[in-house]
């Protein structure tokens, strides 16, 4: 008897499953041939513009359905962008969508730009050999601005500093498409204007990366500002960059057991002293090593974490801290105000455990009786001397990543955790 | 809101996904898997090209499988003025030799009931997608695949006898 099913598998077997796909070709021949006379005629401008600005075009177009789609490695770092992501921060990356949109060639090589959509309307990129990020379209609620800077979300800027603290490398985005230009200002009072290559929809973003010129590496000539205008030569957005003073830069020091750290020029590890010390049950030393800095504030580090407050520093939470997690020993970290006398550390079990500060700090480990789900660490509180409890802190006993564990799994696209 | 650049987007998913459910549903169509893969190339072209004509009435595969079928006809017609049943005359499996006994029982169905059996069977679509694609109601869709199956099994049957 031949049913449906059966002539299915019959017309299933003749199915030639080669796949011979070409997208680039289909869009290819999508082009429209006035299209590819506007091209030519873009990419002339476009060297016009670099090699005399006063043409007045300043930035190359790409077109985003011209783009090279992204390689799949690429694609797949993406999507995994959004399995390592918390809950509720997932950016819905649409990775299957990445595209390649440039290439920037810079003293260490070339960097390409590869971005990906997300499902609000915003987009994540990957600058190979660099950093990458996602971005939403609309600002978040909340104060934007300090000044100087004026509209920084439409001005995204991450930058890589040298030694002496200057901006070697930038890059970012734009969302506003009324830029023209993005010029750097140096302390010096140069400018450089830089390129932007402006990606159309659903992108609709520019983007920019630039290695600044040694000379502007120098105290007296570093980078100060990043200033975006429009074509009237009005300032649509703007960042500024604190110029570290020398006392500022971290360098390489060494502390009384011979652990390299880095610090600040300011900071005096020859002065550390230990103020909590302990053997975590692996075994390990635990050492939170505490410091005077030459401008009479203080620094602090223990090895997974620390910092040197301004000495003007006031803190306003009654506890500041959280989890130093991931590998063994997961450590509970926090600098609390003169007001908490102890810190409660709750967990999923019922366990509680009670820990005083010392000197304003506690550092203390979560041991691995506590890995397991069903026995995490749910709440840190701060308790006053009168016993009022003066806050709360709540953790995740759910996310994965957190405590380590012996073999991790899957969570998703072969990114490996601990559950 | 829809934009432009979405559907292109959207678009290019289709092709991605669905390539070779419309290269393998159209080589029947157009008589080898390479002439096959030239209609498809040039109907997602199309697609890309027009998308802005979309309206979002029915589903964006119906949408551009109507372009690959016009596509692919415009392609057995050559130019040439002439019905869809001449132009789907010998519209069958590419590779009969594979299967002859199907390949006969194929040959021997009226053309529309041809195209709707390749759609369904290579192509992959349900009936409310080929009602949509061929502009016929899905009862039609259902009683045409009913008495291709009738007759492909009276075929195949006759072929197994003798």
């Amino acid at each position: 008897v031949i049913d449906e099913q059966l002539l299915a598998e019959r017309f299933a077997a003749l199915s030639d499953v080669r796949d011979d796909s070409d997208w680039s070709d289909v869009r290819r021949r999508a082009r429209p041939r006035r299209r590819q006379v506007l091209v030519a005629a873009v990419a002339a401008a476009v060297v016009i513009g670099i090699a005399a600005p006063a043409f007045g075009l300043h930035r190359t177009i790409v077109s985003w359905l011209e783009a090279e789609p992204a390689p799949e490695r690429v694609q797949l770092d993406f999507a995994r962008l959004g399995v390592r992501a918390p809950e509720g921060m997932d950016p819905g990356i649409i990775a299957g969508s990445a595209r390649k949109v440039m290439d920037v060639q810079l003293s260490d090589g070339v960097h390409t730009l590869m971005v990906a959509p997300t499902k609000d309307g915003g987009f994540c990129i990957q600058w190979t050999g660099l950093w990458g990020g996602c971005r939403q379209r609309t600002a978040p609620a909340g104060p934007q601005s300090l000044s100087p800077d004026l509209n920084p979300f439409l001005l995204g800027v991450t930058w890589e500093q040298d030694q002496d603290g200057g901006a070697r490398k930038i890059g970012g985005s734009l969302l506003a498409p009324e830029i023209e230009r993005l010029t750097l200002t140096f302390e010096n009072g140069n400018e450089i204007e830089i390129p932007v290559t402006w990606v159309s929809a659903p992108i609709d973003a520019g983007f920019y990366l630039y290695e600044v010129p040694a000379r502007h590496l120098r105290p007296g000539h570093r980078l100060t500002a990043l200033v975006a205008t429009d074509a009237r030569g009005d300032v649509v957005a703007r960042q500024t960059f604190r110029i570290p003073e020398a006392k500022d830069i971290e360098r390489l020091a060494e502390l009384p057991d011979g652990t390299k750290v880095s610090l600040p020029a300011r900071a005096q590890p020859e002065l550390a002293r230990r103020l909590i010390d302990f053997r975590a049950e692996s075994g390990k030393r635990v050492t939170l090593w505490m410091m005077p800095t030459t401008d009479g504030g203080y620094c602090f580090t223990y090895g997974r974490g620390g910092g040197c407050p301004p000495t003007d520093y006031q803190q306003t939470m009654p506890m500041a801290g959280g989890l130093s997690s991931g590998s063994n020993p997961v450590l509970f970290n926090a600098e609390v105000t003169e007001a908490v006398a102890a810190v409660e550390l709750r967990y999923e079990d019922g366990t509680v455990e009670r820990v005083e500060p010392v000197e304003r700090f506690v550092l203390h480990e979560v041991t691995p009786a506590h890995y397991e789900r069903g026995h995490r660490l749910t709440l840190a509180v701060a308790v006053g001397r009168g016993g009022e409890i003066l806050q709360r802190h709540p953790f995740r006993t759910d996310a994965p990543g957190v405590y380590p564990c012996d073999e991790p799994i899957d969570i998703g696209l072969g990114v490996m955790a601990c559950p | 809101l829809v934009t432009v650049d979405e559907r292109a987007l959207a678009i290019e998913g289709l092709y991605r996904r669905r390539y070779l459910a419309f290269r393998n549903g159209l080589a029947p169509v157009v008589g080898s898997r390479e002439a096959a893969r030239d209609v498809v190339q040039e109907a997602f072209a199309r697609a890309l090209r027009e998308r802005g004509r979309f309206r979002g009435e029915g589903s964006l595969e119906s949408w551009v499988w109507r372009i690959a079928i016009r596509v692919a006809l415009a392609s057995r017609r050559n130019g040439r003025e002439v019905a869809l049943e001449e132009a789907l005359a010998t519209a069958g499996l590419p590779e009969p030799e594979r299967d002859p006994a199907l390949a006969a029982a194929v040959a021997s169905l009226p053309a529309r009931r041809r195209l709707v059996v390749f759609l369904r069977y290579f192509a992959d679509l349900s009936y409310s997608d080929i009602a949509e694609i061929c502009g016929i109601a899905e009862g039609t869709v259902a009683a045409s695949l009913a008495q291709a199956h009738e007759a492909l099994l009276e075929t195949m049957t006759e072929g197994v006898d003798a």
